[in-house]
């Protein structure tokens, strides 16, 4: 077996969510939570200083699989040729302990109803057969993406194998190498209090706010994706999280 | 890397029955994206990205970067849209009939009819209406503007009415004309440059590439933003400037400069007080290009010599909510970083006197002697970067039969719902005809129109103009209306007293373009360096019908259908795909012999059909704005009064008197209809819709309608695919504006003016300007059965946000803007619905 994975570069992605779209309909899935790709925007700092992040989550068909471990029905196998990490849906029964145990919440569900079977990411091996590379890898539009052997992508992206906000890589080694968004280059100056301050005032009609405290102190559920959710009580809950707000 | 196996030239059969076919979006999108689409029985079975070129390729474009960029030679990634619009085709609330009006209009009730009973309607009426009220009374939207009347039939009918303006240059079109002396499709010279765009791979040629109240993101996702990307990664420095924390500034910016809407303008005038002061101008290129009067004075009111007022960076900085310190910064670095790529929206133009930042970006261009060098732009609307494919793509020969009758240019665009608001005024005597004239943009001693029978084919008018509730108005009162639409509950579908079913006309296509329906050969708006032949890929469901077959129905019914469409005047209807396809084969073949087409060595027919997607070899050094008329040592400014590039516009100066009677520019058609527009880019203070208006008292946040990543314009509102899975249409909300309105994210919220009213969730986010509000456009108007008087059919409960734009009445001027923005308030709202 030549373990493959992937390549996620965050300086390039937008979140615009068009790789998630072609994988539904590559796999024919219907609109709603059967998402094998989910993605994740959320915001971090404050006014003026915030970042807009973002996260792709397939199922990064790891190296030490816990969901294979957890599942009482055997279901979930590794496949022997690119080491994906694939569900036999006859066997599985829907008790949901792969999600359980998943860092990721990767295994995904049609409903929140009991017995419905665990779906997920199939690494696209009927594509990998006939010599294609995974559907979203192909589709991503500022080319965020990549696939092959996890070692030769390490290779040629490096060997980072965790992101900031991610869970931590070395339970289960999932087969992704990552680049991290960048810092950003004040090319010039710009002083974020005194903006703020200038913000507040609209003379001469009226104050647009009354303190810079009521820009910069943000309580927890203020706003909205504030930060990353990635395991999902309901499929209600992974749809609001996947859902961004540009539109 | 290995990269996929390429040796797949010709599309394989996945499951042994599949057709494959390409095609492209074909709306009103600015790129043009290759749809690879496997059909199975007649449905599509999936739709994949471009694999007409390097197909198995993941990073396409990085290895190495330049050698790809550099020839175009490259793959159009669709976005969401593309994929999620398959699913529609057999949606099942499609309308796929012909349909009648049976309750009132607005009250969405219809029964389905023949093919025949429409058409017998719909000509019947077109004649009705004509005798009865004379020949400026039909009107086609959304495409009758830049003095067109898009009605189909309108040359041999002899019935129907032009305006000015435009829905999407607005802001910018008229200064360009006014700066530079050249009108917005002007240049179309060999190989298809338009004159003011620029190549994909002249970016790279900057030193600084600011986006002003640019997103390409959401705008232009597939070479625009990927070019952008690279240049960032190539160390270019790109600076962003905009009310909101868009994806675009978190991938291709370096930095970030929050401004609050309609303020750009006193931030550029500031900027270039400091380059006044500090003297970094481009002394030569001011000295040969720039009318020194004009400049003269425009410099006196940026130092204040006359008004007292020194518009420095301190002036402006309590006005955009930019330091000083970072205006002064940026000047100095703009000034010093030549060749600078600046990307202006247009949604600064669709302001209040957005006439004023559009004319201001144009003149920080000229004067750092930006205008048009390599790596430069004018600073004309950022959607035109046509590339090289504008005029010579491959053109049907349709042999349309002369005009017999010209549509005149009867009012602004965007004005005809009050054209028809004002109409029983004028008819009771109430208003007189030079008032009646003067509100809508018309020359006062001219024909006053006299709109009964209203045509919407294509896009949403209703939900897509300003001042929703006034085309509404216009639409109940009007004769007669036909409406194109794909659901029968889209806005405008809601008024129509016939509708007709739409093709998708990615993947059911055959509108051949005799009309001005997409044609099936399409190029993008921006970075046009290619062309796709759109192939059908299957049937449309039910009895939907190309809108080319629909009106050479009715021209037959008119007796007009040699002249509009004589090679299709016999042509059976089992037989129009083919008879279609085969003008198009004609035309493919004529343009491929031309004797600049020929030396690319464009495939034959039968092989194009293959891989139907043609790309323009760049080679060379890339356009820039103005390129051939530079080396070939023409003055680009020949039509500006001085030859030159005039900060400062005569004949705005004449005053209101003047401009109320007279076209400006002299012959054109246009009738700017107000004088307080003043005739060189300045701040102008409490306009209607702005930061600063009076009516922040009332309604103190200043709503902004952007465009969303999900549909084009009202397209695709109502996608599943799209509107639960991937987002939330919601009205973003500044933190401090949600605390203290005690609301927070998914709460719902009212939101209300005085010209409308609408609920919807919240999005609260430390990611757009404090005072500041933005709900994207294209959000279909959804209502309540609550009725009020502000809203008569109803509140909206989805949110469209041309609800709150005032279109209808801009103080005193009409001039050529088409608004997107608006002042609200916001309340959260207790109950739960």
């Amino acid at each position: 077996m030549t373990q493959h994975g992937f390549f996620f570069d965050q300086s390039r992605c937008t979140g615009c969510q068009t790789c998630s779209v072609a994988c539904k309909n590559y796999h024919g899935l219907p609109p709603g939570p059967l998402k094998y790709l989910r993605i994740y925007q959320y915001e971090k700092g404050s006014f003026p200083d915030v970042r807009l992040h973002t996260q792709w989550v397939p199922c990064y068909h790891c190296e030490s699989p816990v969901c294979v471990a957890a599942c009482p029905s055997e279901a979930i196998y590794k496949e022997p040729e690119y080491g994906a990490v694939l569900i036999d849906s006859d066997k599985c029964d829907g008790c949901r302990s792969c999600y359980d145990a998943c860092p990721y919440g990767s295994p995904v569900f049609e409903s929140d109803a009991l017995g419905v079977p665990a779906r997920k990411c199939n690494l696209c091996v009927d594509r990998l057969l006939r010599g294609e590379k995974p559907i979203c890898v192909i589709a991503c539009p500022l080319r965020a993406l990549d696939f092959g052997p996890i070692d030769e992508l390490t290779e040629i992206y490096g060997k980072e194998r965790d992101l900031e906000d991610l869970p931590d890589s070395q339970g289960t080694r999932p087969c992704i190498v990552f680049r991290a968004r960048r810092e950003k280059r004040r090319l010039v100056p710009y002083d974020s209090e005194k903006a703020l301050g200038l913000f507040m005032k609209r003379d001469p009609l009226p104050p647009v706010f009354t303190s810079i405290f009521d820009m910069t102190v943000i309580p927890e559920d203020l706003v909205g994706r504030g930060k990353l959710e990635i395991k999902h009580a309901s499929t209600d809950d992974l749809l609001r999280c996947t859902r961004n707000d540009e539109g | 890397m290995k990269e996929g196996p390429v040796s797949r030239d010709v599309p394989q059969d996945r499951q042994g029955n599949e057709l494959i076919r390409y095609t492209s979006c074909g709306f009103h999108c600015f790129d043009q994206c290759v749809l690879k689409v496997r059909v199975r029985d007649g449905r599509i079975v999936s739709v994949e990205p471009d694999d007409t070129i390097h197909p198995g390729t993941a990073r396409e474009g990085e290895h190495p970067a330049d050698e790809l960029s550099s020839t175009s030679m490259v793959q159009y990634r669709p976005c969401p849209k593309g994929y999620a619009m398959a699913h529609a085709l057999d949606d099942p609330r499609r309308v796929i009939y012909p349909m009648k009006r049976v309750g009132e209009r607005g009250e969405g009730k219809f029964e389905r009819i023949s093919w025949e009973e429409a058409l017998d309607t719909i000509a019947a009426r077109l004649v009705e209406v004509k005798e009865k009220y004379g020949p400026h009374s039909i009107l086609h939207q959304p495409y009758s503007y830049q003095g067109w009347c898009s009605f189909p039939l309108s040359r041999w009918f002899g019935a129907g009415v032009a305006a000015w303006g435009a829905h999407s240059a607005n802001g910018f079109q008229e200064p360009q004309n006014w700066v530079y002396g050249r009108e917005i499709a002007d240049g179309m010279i060999s190989l298809g440059h338009y004159a003011f765009t620029q190549d994909e791979t002249n970016i790279f040629n900057a030193k600084l590439i600011v986006l002003w109240g640019f997103n390409p993101v959401s705008l232009m996702s597939s070479r625009v933003s990927h070019n952008l990307l690279q240049a960032r990664e190539r160390g270019i420095p790109i600076i962003c400037i905009e009310p909101r924390y868009t994806p675009s500034v978190e991938v291709l910016a370096d930095q970030w400069i929050p401004i609050r809407p309609t303020t750009d303008v006193a931030m550029m005038i500031a900027m270039a007080n400091v380059w006044f002061k500090e003297d970094l101008c481009d002394r030569d290129f001011i000295e040969e290009w720039v009318e020194p009067e004009g400049l003269r004075k425009w410099k006196a009111y940026v130092l204040g010599t006359e008004d007292g007022i020194d518009k420095t960076p301190q002036w402006a900085e309590t006005l955009c909510g930019v330091p000083a310190e970072t205006i002064e910064g940026f000047a100095r670095l703009y000034a010093q970083s030549k060749p600078v790529n600046l990307n202006v929206s247009l949604s600064m133009g669709r302001q209040f006197f957005g006439e004023n930042p559009a004319r201001a970006s144009m003149y920080l261009q000229a004067l750092t002697g930006n205008t048009f060098i390599p790596g430069g732009t004018a600073a004309v609307e950022t959607g035109l970067w046509w590339g090289r494919l504008g005029g010579s793509l491959p053109r049907v020969d349709w042999q349309q039969k002369r005009r017999t009758y010209r549509a005149p240019v009867l009012m602004a665009m965007y004005k005809w719902p009050k054209a028809v608001d004002l109409r029983e005024k004028l008819d009771r005597g109430e208003i007189c005809r030079e008032e009646f004239n003067s509100s809508i943009g018309n020359k006062p001693d001219n024909p006053t129109p006299n709109i009964q029978l209203v045509i919407l084919e294509s896009n949403d008018h209703v939900n897509n103009l300003p001042s929703m509730n006034q085309t509404i108005r216009a639409m109940k009162k009007v004769a007669f209306t036909l409406v194109f639409a794909q659901y029968a509950d889209a806005p405008a579908a809601r008024y129509a007293d016939i509708l007709l079913p739409q093709i998708y006309s990615a993947y059911e296509g055959r509108n051949g373009g005799c009309g001005l329906h997409w044609p099936l050969f399409t190029t993008t708006l921006n970075l046009g360096s290619h062309f796709v032949y759109r192939q059908k890929c299957v049937d449309p469901p039910g009895e939907v019908k190309p809108n080319d077959w629909v009106w050479t129905q009715i021209a037959k019914r008119l007796g007009l259908v040699e002249m509009y469409n004589p090679r299709m005047a016999d042509t059976a209807d089992e037989d129009w795909d083919e008879t279609v396809e085969s003008l198009y084969k004609e035309a493919y073949e004529d343009w491929a012999r031309r004797k600049d087409i020929a030396p690319l060595d464009p495939p034959n027919w039968e092989a194009f059909q293959k891989r139907p997607v043609f790309r323009f070899p760049m080679e060379g050094k890339p356009y820039y704005p103005l390129k051939h008329h530079i080396e070939a040592g023409e003055n680009p400014f020949e039509g500006t009064s001085s030859g030159r590039i005039e900060f400062y516009y005569e004949e705005l100066a004449k005053g209101p008197e003047y401009l109320k009677h007279n076209e400006v520019p002299p012959g054109t058609g246009r009738c700017y209809g107000g004088g307080n527009l003043p005739p060189m880019a300045q701040m102008t203070m409490g306009g209607r819709d702005t930061f600063f208006s009076d009516a922040t008292k009332k309604y103190p946040l200043l709503m902004s309608s952007p465009h969303s990543y999900y549909r084009v314009h009202s397209w695709l509102d109502n996608n599943i695919w799209l509107r639960t899975d991937c987002y939330r249409h919601a009205v973003w909300m500044n933190v401090a504006d949600a605390k203290s309105r005690g609301v927070k994210d998914n709460d719902r919220v009212r939101v209300y003016s005085d010209i409308g009213e609408m609920v919807g969730p919240a999005y609260v986010t430390s990611r757009i300007v404090p005072g500041t509000v933005a709900i994207h456009h294209g959000g279909w108007y959804v209502p309540k059965k609550e009725k009020t008087d502000l809203m008569p059919d109803g509140i909206d409960k989805r949110g469209a946000p041309n609800l709150f734009t005032h279109g209808e009445e801009l103080p005193e001027t009409v001039v050529g803007t088409f608004p997107c923005k608006g002042l609200v308030q916001i309340e959260k709202m207790e109950d739960a619905e």
